[in-house]
């Protein structure tokens, strides 16, 4: 009896400690919303997402921070299509062309974790040298440049996870009734594409968040980028300044940005959702 | 004299897997391959319509002749060649799509119908052909994986037969299946055997002596004998034979 007994009392406990965890978890996802939400919302306006930062925005006056809005957007939109051009040949070529045991893949998945891990000041960095390499200021065209580096890994171990398990009976069923590579190629796409689509928008959330690698190659201004040459302002970099303004006011405003980076990751992750479950219905 | 298999070796790597293969398959019967588990079975069932290709370190040796063309060695026709031979495997593995699609695939990539009407008549004939019409009609939209496993194996078949193959080869097609289906399938083999060659792998002796007109014995890498069903099942010739049949091993 006392052994059952000690056997209850040991499965209770790790059950307690577990959901302790998981409580954990979601208190933490709820009291940064909390946070972002109620100190955002005291400057969340319709001015602060339709107008630009006008003379003294930042010691308190009017304006808004549309020009971070629409450089984030416009660097991250120009480096997930540049990404995407690249990651998918390669995930393709990994799961489909190479054989599992391929001595090529082990060593390109290496390379692409080492990618991963490698930390986006980093690539701020290196993307700062290539810029005074090429003669470049800090630019719209900088910002592209690092994030498309900084995404690329991203995207493929996130696709390559998806991919990964794919059934490779598809490939024989295709090969078996007459197809071609390429033929077979478009068979997989249809299993993995939702993997690749939702891949992409939870790579393009995190990508969009990052402030370190673009705060030397896009730079900042209170203006909308009109070519590559200008620099661009970012979400991320604008919760980071106004941040460390001495103003409450100008503090607030950087929840208020922070929460439209939220917002925008948020939309990106239900997307990924919604596209997974309404687009999977023929996946195996 | 369907398919013809001259002195065919075939080495994954370092091992030998078939050894000095010689069998000829007629036309219009059921030939099955019987043998303990990796006597090379399913390696000469995978050489014969060359998928085998996709196996790393494969090497070919010796002639495989389908309709007194040699396959082995000519890159070219292997595409065609595929689509002659119709491949069913061991588990259905119908492709990421609709019911219709999958039995359409073939044709589509074969480009074998100029108008819709003519590959929607395909698609209705081949599922009648395998019994899945009555089970399937008014849902031939909904995506493949929702059919159960045996509903999904004849699919599988539905699918080989649109492509209009000459010969089709199973590899143990009804081993995952439960009795009721897999009796639905065997039944199947033998109604087509009027149209097709076909060759079937099998791990069940008792299938085998119900539906084979022609029985191989494989035991590590080479044929052991091979026969009208007859003549293998009641009087066998070779000593292993006997003790594989009587199940001394298996």
């Amino acid at each position: 009896m006392n052994v059952i007994r000690s056997k209850r009392i040991e499965e209770l406990f790790f059950k307690v400690l577990m959901l302790a965890a998981t409580m954990l978890v979601f208190a933490l996802v709820i009291s940064v919303v909390w946070t972002v939400l109620s100190r955002g919302s005291r400057a969340m306006s319709w001015d602060m997402i339709t107008k630009l930062p006008g003379g003294g925005f930042y010691i308190g006056k009017e304006g808004g921070f549309l020009n971070a809005i629409v450089g984030s957007l416009y660097i991250v939109g120009a480096s997930a299509c540049i990404g995407l051009l690249i990651s998918v040949p390669v995930v393709f070529y990994l799961n489909v062309y190479l054989k599992k045991t391929s001595r090529l893949a082990y060593a390109a998945r290496l390379a692409f974790d080492v990618l991963f891990g490698v930390p986006s000041i980093v690539y701020g960095a290196f993307g700062f040298a290539i810029m005074v390499f090429l003669g470049l200021r800090t630019s719209l065209l900088g910002g592209i440049i690092v994030i498309t580096l900084l995404i690329i890994p991203i995207f493929i171990r996130s696709m390559d996870e998806a991919t990964r398990n794919f059934p490779h009976d598809i490939l024989d069923a295709s090969f078996a009734l007459g197809a071609t590579r390429w033929e077979t190629l478009k068979v997989v796409v249809r299993q993995i594409a939702p993997g690749i689509a939702t891949a992409t928008l939870l790579s393009v959330g995190r990508a969009i968040g990052d402030a370190a690698s673009v705060m030397f190659t896009a730079g900042y201004t209170d203006s909308i980028p009109t070519s590559l040459s200008q620099p661009a302002a970012t979400l991320p970099l604008a919760v980071f300044f106004q941040l460390s303004s001495p103003v409450p006011e100008v503090q607030d405003r950087a929840y208020a940005a922070a929460l439209v980076l939220t917002l925008i990751v948020l939309i990106l992750s239900i997307g990924g959702r919604f596209i997974t479950s309404r687009f999977s219905k023929n996946k195996l | 004299m369907a398919i013809e298999i001259r002195d065919l070796n075939v080495h994954i790597k370092d091992a030998h897997i078939l050894k000095h293969v010689n069998l000829t398959i007629p036309e219009k019967q059921i030939t099955c391959i019987i043998g303990p588990s990796g006597c090379g079975k399913s390696t000469l069932l995978r050489t014969m319509n060359r998928l085998i290709d996709s196996t790393e370190g494969v090497r070919l040796e010796g002639k495989v002749l389908v309709d007194g063309a040699d396959i082995i060695g000519s890159g070219a026709g292997i595409t065609e060649l595929r689509r002659r031979i119709g491949l069913v495997s061991q588990r259905p593995c119908p492709l990421p799509m609709s019911i219709f699609d999958n039995v359409a695939y073939g044709c589509r990539i074969n480009k074998m119908y100029k108008r819709r009407k003519g590959l929607i008549y395909a698609v209705q004939k081949n599922l009648k052909a395998v019994g899945l019409w009555d089970e399937v009609r008014g849902r031939v939209r909904t995506p493949a994986s929702r059919l159960s496993i045996g509903q999904q194996q004849r699919l599988c078949l539905a699918r080989s037969l649109a492509v209009e193959p000459q010969y089709i080869l199973a590899d143990e097609a009804t081993s995952a299946l439960d009795p009721v289906s897999s009796k639905t399938v065997e039944d199947l083999f033998v109604a087509l055997k009027r149209d097709y060659t076909i060759v079937m792998v099998t791990h069940t002796l008792h299938q085998a002596l119900r539906i084979a007109d022609n029985v191989v014995f494989m035991y590590l890498g080479e044929i052991v004998e091979a026969g009208p069903a007859a003549q293998v099942f009641h009087n066998p010739q070779q000593e292993l034979t006997r003790n594989y049949l009587s199940g001394v091993f298996s």
